[in-house]
């Protein structure tokens, strides 16, 4: 599995700078002329605006919290570092990484300004736009409607790490290793989290593991 | 509600790493049925041959599916994209013009690039009093004969950039002297003190977004 060099647990040591980064030509471009920095947040636009929206449940919040995160990387673009490194592969990001980083900070804090104020019911959270709209396609009625009311209602519940987690592997299907540079975290503990957070979206689902408990016995 | 974490227990890593391999097949499959099919077959492999099956549990599989339903990329709206592309574009400018009193020789923007002319340097160029009469509002930059006078003797009239339009004489910062004199313009009719009001709160809020962030970590 490729890494990106950004997790705690990586050593100094390893953190060789090379040019691999596959936005690198777009945030050179941005650095010459600013203005050259649209065609970064075009491409990004909406993997941020969705990790905001799923994090704040707010349409309103998560275009305010969109907005700061392209304004604050656009003035801090001249401190971006790239970080990625040969065994990371063509794919790797590590200005998305840095962008979500930002974005990660932005809701945050949205977050706990809104702990302070009265929380709105699930029912409300639902209604701001986190509600299966009738025109998405659920894979051929593979998924039920109720199925994926319960995993969204499920996802929400959880603790924020593995919520975090799980929001940038499924929306933003960002690799375990990009996920562990936005949250600060090893490969491994991402993984576990992804994990445990699944798992917990399947006891709600009604899928516990004790269809499977024969087969855990076998391991 | 806050992190907690515990470190994997007995096999919970590998079972993590399965996962995460399934997840990847699962992302990466266009047809999301097909890693399904994949982990079904792993399953009946297994059972057959009395071995470990490399996927996860079903019900691990089936979140996974359902998840992955669920959890779509919602796209902002189209309104919502083109006014933060348009206040990028504002700050991406207003840096432009940083940098340039800073003394940087070559300013890009968005409209077109501030170049010394022949002879003449940036600063010098800052310290023109053609410009300072149009961000003063005393010029109209694009009255080309109000130019001529103000500039007297000058000449030839030097082309410039504004906004991306060749104009026939004055100077510029790239646009940014043109939205400036516009807003300094006096204007009587309730929509133009509304619209210098918003232009000012907009300039204000530059500044503060500018003053944050480099003096901050991001």
């Amino acid at each position: 599995m490729a890494r990106l060099g950004f997790g705690r647990a990586e050593p100094a040591a390893e953190r060789v700078v090379v040019a691999l980064d596959r936005d690198r030509p777009l945030v050179e471009a941005a650095r010459r002329d600013p203005a050259q920095f649209d065609a970064l947040y075009r491409k990004y636009l909406a993997q941020v605006y969705a990790y905001a929206l799923y994090e704040l449940a707010d349409h309103h919040a998560a275009e305010d919290a969109t907005e700061r995160t392209f304004l604050r990387a656009l003035a801090a673009l001249p401190r971006f570092r790239e970080l990625a490194r040969p065994e990371d592969g063509p794919e790797a990001s590590t200005f998305r990484v840095w962008l979500f980083r930002i974005a990660r900070n932005v809701v945050s804090n949205e977050r706990r300004s809104r702990r302070r104020t009265p929380a709105a019911s699930l029912d409300a959270v639902l209604g701001a736009g986190l509600t299966i709209a009738d025109g998405v396609d659920l894979e051929g009625d593979i998924v039920t409607r109720d199925e994926a009311a319960t995993a969204l209602r499920a996802v929400r519940a959880l603790p924020d790490d593995r919520r975090r987690a799980l929001l940038l592997r499924f929306v933003d299907e960002m690799s375990t290793a990009e996920i562990a540079g936005v949250l600060g975290r090893s490969e491994g503990a991402v993984r576990v989290l992804i994990h445990r957070g699944l798992g917990s979206v399947a006891r709600e689902l009604g899928h516990d593991r004790g269809s499977d408990r024969d087969r855990g016995a076998r391991r | 509600m806050r992190s907690t974490w515990n470190p994997p227990e007995g096999g919970e890593a590998v079972d993590a790493l399965i996962t995460d391999q399934y997840l990847d097949t699962l992302l990466a499959s266009g047809d999301r049925r097909a890693a399904a099919r994949d982990a079904e077959t792993a399953d009946a492999h297994a059972d057959a041959t009395g071995t470990e099956a490399a996927a996860p549990d079903s019900g691990l599989r089936r979140a996974g599916e359902v998840v992955r339903a669920s959890l779509v990329r919602v796209h902002p709206s189209f309104r919502f994209e083109e006014h933060l592309a348009a206040r990028l574009a504002e700050l991406a400018a207003a840096d432009a013009v940083h940098a340039l009193a800073a003394g940087g020789a070559r300013i890009p923007s968005r409209s077109g690039a501030l170049i010394p002319f022949p002879g003449a340097t940036v600063e010098a160029t800052i310290d023109d009093p053609l410009l300072a009469a149009v961000l003063d509002g005393r010029l109209d930059p694009t009255d080309a004969d109000a130019v001529a006078r103000a500039a007297g003797t000058r000449s030839p009239a030097r082309p410039l950039i504004v906004g991306g339009a060749i104009t026939s004489a004055a100077i510029s910062l790239v646009g940014v002297a043109w939205v400036a004199w516009r807003a300094s313009r006096p204007g009587g009719s309730t929509m133009s003190r509304a619209a210098r009001d918003a232009h000012a709160r907009r300039l204000a809020d530059l500044a503060e977004l500018a003053a944050g962030v480099h003096g901050g970590p991001a």
